[in-house]
């Protein structure tokens, strides 16, 4: 069983699916509307969509012969808090600050 | 304190009037922040600094009394038009000071969502550091 925090992050790792996220931000999209904002093959497109449905970021439902892709808001909690992003960003640069402080500290 | 506020505090080996330097002068900024275009020691000024990315933060220092305390207020294009505001403040201590930092007015989550599609070049630094602190937290 994939650690499911680790799926979100793959699944936004590529700027392919990141692009999909824009896009079904806006509104639902068929497999076949959003292969048009693509330069690929409706399978790779299908493809992007698993991975992103494993990472809990979208739902993909089947409604008779079409498959509604739509954005599951839940899924891109732990992605999209700012506080988790300030708070490593501030981490990461009160360290940088201390080391350089204390670099040529005599 | 807000959902909204952060807040974190260091201590450094160092002289109060030295820390201000790392955070007001451009050349001792640039070492561990980004290099602004101007010193941040006058209230009123306005600067620019730009990411390793290219994104660009602009803001403006609202109060600067060395070498205690430096409030700024920045936003990040990005971020839409939100601002938020970074009060530094140095207290000396035994060997050294004290360095706090609140950071206020971030926004809800949803409006972050910009700027972490526009985040591509910082991503995977970005997203390593996340998940490393989630599995801190899965861990604890």
């Amino acid at each position: 069983m994939p650690d499911p925090v680790q799926s979100s992050f793959r699944a936004l790792a590529d700027p392919t699916r990141r692009e999909i996220i824009a896009i079904l931000s806006k509104e639902q999209q068929t497999i076949a509307q959003l292969t048009g904002h693509f330069d690929m093959t409706r399978a790779a497109v299908k493809k992007h969509l698993t991975v992103l449905s494993d990472g809990g970021l979208i739902t993909m439902e089947q409604q008779g012969r079409e498959c509604i892709n739509r954005l599951s808001p839940g899924g891109m909690k732990p992605v999209l808090d700012w506080l988790s992003y300030f708070d490593q960003f501030w981490n990461t640069r009160l360290e940088n600050l201390k080391e350089a402080i204390e670099r040529n500290d005599t | 304190m807000t959902a909204n506020t952060l807040e974190k505090s260091i201590f450094l080996k160092a002289e109060p009037e030295k820390v201000w330097a790392y955070l007001t002068d451009p050349d001792c900024l640039a070492e561990w922040f980004h290099r602004p275009d101007h010193a941040l020691d006058n209230a009123g000024q306005h600067f620019k600094m730009c990411s390793d990315g290219g994104t660009a933060i602009i803001g403006e220092v609202l109060k600067a009394e060395a070498p205690t305390d430096l409030e700024y207020r920045f936003h990040v294009p990005p971020m839409g038009e939100q601002i938020s505001t970074v009060k530094w403040r140095i207290d000396p201590v035994a060997g050294g000071c004290k360095l706090s930092l609140l950071h206020e007015g971030l926004p809800e989550s949803a409006t972050a969502f910009p700027l972490i599609l526009a985040l591509d070049k910082g991503w995977d630094a970005h997203f390593t550091a996340m998940r490393d602190a989630f599995h801190q937290n899965l861990a604890a």
